[in-house]
């Protein structure tokens, strides 16, 4: 493990004395001081903070994100290239040892570039938000979605009576079915005015106070705010919590419950109901529309959090470079790196182009080279996948938690099982590569 | 018999494009030995394989066909890398690297213990004469200085097999002087020395044996002696005798061979004079700017105390210079001395 550092090291001096760092970090510089001058937030404070912190660290790991892929390349090929490598190969040192040396000098860089660039962005947030109350904005809460409706086993229910009722709607018996299961899908998550919906969410009581999040659209088409009614607690309680709102639709609200409306069965009820004097109903949406915030701990481990999630995806990336690098020349490598990290960014864009079965044909039916096309977009797509992961800024940015469990998944398989192949690939194809091959 | 160090039997080596096709053949059956404490000389012209073939030895480069064995092992073994030092034809230190931290780089890579890699480095800089320089980065370092670094870190292992490439290339005649010492030094205690140059002076004065090489294939392959030597020709070196003592002589020798032999006065060897030269000018002057004086051999590359004075001691006194009045008269004396008479 010594010629792992001592390799480590020498590539971090490198670094240090070629001025690459001191160039690095004056990218960094710029893009936390600069970035946030010049983009407007939309006047409020959680705008202010996604500015600080979603643009500016997003600029941060973009620049690092290139700076290693470019840095990761270069590492063995220009070594290669100008031979230095043949004083190392030539010493008692595995192939793969020169590989992981070479990565870990990049990991180790981009650890203290990130920290760097994470430690001045927090303070540059601390001193730009001094003045104001961020105590519920900067804060690190676990989502925890209500318990799921068993719509399906209902539909199925309101199927058998129906049928056993001879009242069965005409049509295929599970064209009814769907259309049952919609219709009470459109009920469970409507609320008209005068009534009220019940969710209830997995909870154990924690002391800090909690918040509900809820955003919902109206059956106006205005951007009249609405009223309704937040109860929290189990019906059974005489001390329920009321708290009366008005909100706009579209907007994202939120509504402090205190902690001691959880239940002994470690779940909180919560029901809304609309207390409108019109007669609008509130549309929340299936997915998010109502979800509780759980404080789980500090924003700064929040940060730290989300630091070493990026970081993890620096890891993957370093070793996909070094492995292209240890293969290929300079610019075949950079090029290369280069395809790989667009491919990992465009997955959207891949969706949509396996969607579209014809790009070449005009028939009916798709001919062999849409068929061609389509299964290497699906090839492309079914390798990135795992890589197309979420930024981990926007929950910061939101307040909400970065767990250890997101974190730790996303290390297994980028840096464990993906990095693990591409260093096994590498270290293959590296220890197959005559390096004393004349230009 | 010798424990042989370098095995190579029919090596082959084809160099292929990117279609795998056969391009070149720069390596075309080539057997020899090299046993241990031996200085063998790899020698031929540009394009002869001597640079492919020393690269199959480090493991660079995979041969095509044949078998290659150094130190028992294969040459991609670490186990036999362990016991390799080898000086590159150019240097490709890191140049950001300074010369002290670079010794110590390499000798981490031989997992040599914190306090023997400081050792040899302060030794090795001693050795080199880049002491004064230990704390500058390689790459402002002049081509002869880089040299010596390459040279060092080459020994930085005390290898059982060095493999010298144009070691004196670069160097200035103090540097080749103490590389060949040093070549000299290595074998004395045991170790091989594998030696690729185009200075044939400099192979003829250190190395053992010989292989020419020649598109690939070998020319001949023997120890110097054997390839050297004019067996029908003598040579006759003596001390100064009388003008009539030397009359004599010449009388005999033309009796005997029926015509002149040549005779002239033996000439001192220009390196050794250019090196007393520089030693005179280097005891007058106080600072140097680049190469310092060199300490010999490094105590560790030495061995012990007693090849330490054996590597002090010149192989014979140099003669006293002599005037350049004295020298014309001193021709003169000869020229009339071996005049055949009338």
């Amino acid at each position: 493990m010594n010629k792992v550092f001592a390799i480590a090291g020498i590539a971090i001096r490198n670094a240090i004395r070629s001025r690459v760092v001191v160039v690095l970090l004056a990218l960094l510089l710029i893009a936390i001081v600069a970035l946030p001058l010049t983009i407007k937030g939309d006047g409020t404070l959680t705008g202010a903070v996604q500015v600080l912190l979603r643009y500016t660290l997003g600029a941060v790991t973009m620049i690092l994100s290139i700076a290693t892929l470019w840095a990761g390349c270069a590492a063995i090929s220009l070594e290669v290239q100008e031979r230095q490598v043949h004083l190392l190969v030539t010493k008692p040192v595995f192939r793969m040892q020169l590989w992981l040396g070479k990565w870990l000098g990049l990991l180790i860089l981009n650890t203290v570039l990130l920290g760097l660039a994470g430690v001045a962005s927090y303070t540059l947030l601390r001193w730009n938000l001094r003045q104001d109350d961020v105590a519920d904005i900067l804060v690190a809460r676990r989502v925890v979605n209500p318990m799921p409706l068993d719509i399906a086993a209902d539909a199925r229910q309101i199927f058998e009576e129906q049928k056993r009722r001879g009242e069965l709607p005409p049509g295929p018996p599970d064209q009814v079915l769907e259309a049952i299961q919609q219709s009470l899908r459109q009920q469970a998550y409507s609320v008209p005015s005068g009534l009220a919906r019940r969710y209830v969410f997995p909870v154990k009581p924690t002391g800090v106070p909690l918040v509900i999040r809820y955003k919902f659209a109206s059956s106006s088409t205005g951007k009249e705010q609405l009223a309704c009614l937040w109860i929290a607690g189990s019906p059974d309680r005489a001390d329920r919590f009321e708290k009366p709102e008005y909100a706009a639709p579209g907007g994202v609200h939120t509504v402090r419950i205190p902690p001691a409306m959880v239940d002994t069965n470690e779940t909180l009820t919560v029901d809304v109901a609309n207390v409108h004097p019109m007669p609008l109903t509130m549309v929340f949406a299936p997915d998010d529309g109502v979800q509780l915030l759980v404080q789980e701990t500090s924003f700064e481990m929040n940060l730290v959090r989300c630091l070493l999630l990026e970081l993890v995806k620096l890891a993957f990336l370093g070793a996909l470079a070094v492995t292209i690098g240890s293969v290929f020349s300079l610019p075949v490598a950079a090029v290369t790196a280069g395809y790989a990290l667009l491919l990992m960014n465009i997955g959207g864009y891949l969706q949509t182009l396996i969607g579209q079965k014809m790009i070449f044909s005009a028939g009916a039916q798709p001919g062999i080279l849409d068929l061609l096309v389509h299964w290497i977009y699906v090839i492309l797509y079914w390798l990135t996948k795992p890589f197309q992961q979420p930024s981990a800024l926007e929950p910061l940015a939101a307040g909400e938690l970065v767990s250890w469990t997101w974190l730790g998944t996303i290390f297994l398989w980028q840096v464990v099982v993906a990095g693990g192949a591409v260093a096994a690939i590498g270290v293959w194809a590296f220890n197959r590569r005559e390096l004393g091959l004349p230009e | 018999m010798s424990e042989p160090i370098i095995e190579a039997i029919g090596l082959q080596k084809v160099f292929r494009d990117f279609w795998r096709r056969p391009k070149v053949k720069a390596v075309n059956d080539v057997s020899f030995t090299v046993n241990r404490g031996e200085v063998f000389g790899l020698l031929g012209p540009n394009g002869s394989g001597k640079s492919t073939t020393l690269k199959m030895i480090l493991g660079l480069l995979y041969p095509t066909s044949g078998q290659l064995r150094v130190l028992g092992r294969s040459p991609r073994d670490v186990k036999t890398k362990a016991r390799i030092g080898y000086l590159p034809e150019e240097s490709y230190s890191y140049p950001y690297l300074t010369s002290q931290e670079t010794l110590s780089f390499y000798g981490m890579l031989f997992d040599l213990p914190a306090g023997e890699r400081q050792q040899r480095t302060e030794q090795l800089l001693d050795m080199i004469g880049l002491r004064h320089a230990r704390r500058r980065q390689v790459g402002e370092f002049s081509k002869g200085m880089a040299r010596r670094i390459g040279l060092a870190q080459a020994l930085i292992n005390d290898p059982d097999l060095v493999i010298l490439d144009e070691p004196t290339s670069g160097l200035d005649p103090i540097g080749c002087r103490q590389v060949k010492d040093l070549i000299k030094a290595l074998a004395a205690r045991g170790k091989t020395v594998l030696l690729s140059s185009h200075l044939l002076s400099d192979v003829e004065d250190v190395c053992d044996r010989v292989i020419i090489l020649y598109n690939g294939k070998v020319q001949a392959l023997g120890t110097i002696n054997e390839l050297l030597e004019q067996k029908t020709q003598y040579r006759l070196t003596m001390p100064e005798v009388s003008a009539e003592g030397l009359q004599r002589i010449l009388a005999a020798v033309r009796a005997e061979l029926g015509n002149e032999p040549a005779v002239d006065h033996p000439r001192r060897d220009l390196e050794q004079f250019f090196l007393e030269i520089v030693e005179k000018a280097r005891q007058a002057t106080t600072e140097a700017s680049g190469v310092g004086p060199a300490s010999g051999v490094a105590r560790y590359l030495a061995g012990d105390e007693v090849l330490q004075q054996l590597l002090k001691t010149p192989e014979s006194p140099a003669p006293a210079p002599l005037s350049a009045a004295q020298q014309q008269a001193a021709d003169e004396k000869l020229r009339k001395l071996v005049e055949p008479p009338k």
